[in-house]
């Protein structure tokens, strides 16, 4: 008669150990590796680099890259209009 | 009194006349016409051309399947509609292809004026059209003037990929003019930098790379331009060749960006030490 309940609390135990035998005892995240970061790597700029010329023509680059990209050569709204051309009664 | 009368006279007119001109002023009539208005022109026409071809066809099946003469009638004057607003959408098309033609920098003279013309005649030619329109009084009549649209269109086909072309060609022509400035800019540069005894042999030979990424880009270009002139009002493939046409001017810009991207490595090493 007392055997069920003593089956059933053995199997709770059971599985309430099994259970905290899978979770970790502590929740804390295994530390992150601290990375260091690389110095970069200084590129030694020559006096042309502030030259007034050499400016203008790197802005004029940006622009024209700009401009290479953006421009539409599809035009799709100027194609040849659908049109019946073929009218019978 | 009768000294402020005169006064108050001007003073009246002065506000009526002011006010008079308020009331009639309008932006848009002071508008300049431009590709934008002649484009939303056409989008309009097209629109009420598309509703009139949808009224075409059920009074021509109406026609077709009674052979009343109420149905006969109404057919008659419903397609006189649907091709008088066929005509004026066809007709604002080509008007607002041409005003792109206008506005469009890099089109070269020769070509944009040509062109001009071609569109031009084609648009008198249409308006003539519109007005033969209005006077068949039978079927037959009405579609004997349908049927010299329908003849000449293939014609003013070629001439719509052909414009269309001269457009995008257009734009190719001011970005290459672009590269080639800049391309001389650097040149002179490296020039500079030569003179004060630096060694600019890489420079050099990243100058020659974008120099011969320009070239490649005109070649493509030429062979697009090719393509489209030799389009035939009877070629049943117009459209597939205008596009093979817009991929030869696409893979014309793809050397203009490399020979940018040589230009831009010329530089990144003038500015290393």
């Amino acid at each position: 008669m007392y055997l069920l309940p003593l089956v059933i609390l053995l199997v709770f135990t059971v599985l309430l150990i099994a259970i905290k035998k899978k979770v970790p005892a502590s929740s804390t995240l295994p530390p992150e590796a601290i990375t260091t970061p690389t110095p970069e790597e200084s590129i030694p700029l020559s006096h042309w680099a502030t030259d007034s010329g050499v400016l203008e023509i790197e802005e004029k680059i940006i622009l024209i890259e700009d401009k290479l990209e953006a421009v539409d050569l599809q035009e799709v709204k100027l194609q040849p209009p659908i049109l019946d051309m073929d009218v019978s009664l | 009194m009768r000294k402020f009368c005169p006064f108050i006279k001007i003073v009246f007119l002065f506000f009526v006349s002011f006010f008079t001109l308020l009331l009639f002023y309008s932006p848009a009539l002071t508008q300049d016409f431009d590709f934008n208005r002649a484009f939303n022109d056409y989008v309009y026409n097209y629109n009420l051309y598309r509703s009139t071809h949808l009224d075409y066809v059920t009074a021509k099946n109406e026609y077709q399947t009674y052979g009343t003469l109420t149905s006969k009638n109404k057919a008659l004057e419903v397609a006189r509609k649907m091709l008088l607003q066929r005509a004026k959408a066809f007709e604002t098309y080509l008007t607002a292809l041409r005003m792109k033609l206008k506005e469009e920098t890099g089109v070269n003279t020769y070509k944009q004026s040509l062109y001009f013309l071609k569109l031009d005649d084609e648009v008198t030619w249409l308006k003539q059209h519109q007005s033969l329109l209005t006077t068949p009084s039978t079927i037959e009549d009405l579609l004997e003037e349908s049927g010299k649209l329908e003849n000449r269109y293939p014609n003013t086909t070629v001439i719509n990929y052909q414009a269309l072309g001269v457009v995008l060609e257009g734009k190719e022509n001011a970005l290459r003019s672009e590269t080639e400035e800049l391309i001389d800019l650097v040149d002179k540069k490296v020039n500079e930098i030569k003179a004060s005894g630096e060694d600019t042999q890489v420079l050099e030979r990243w100058l020659i790379e974008a120099k011969q990424k320009v070239v490649l880009s005109q070649q493509k270009q030429a062979e697009a331009e090719t393509l489209l002139s030799s389009m035939k009002p009877r070629d049943t493939g117009k459209a597939k060749d205008y596009d093979q046409a817009r991929h030869l001017l696409i893979e014309s810009n793809q050397y203009l960006k490399e020979a940018v991207s040589f230009l831009k490595e010329t530089i990144r090493e003038v500015k290393r030490a």
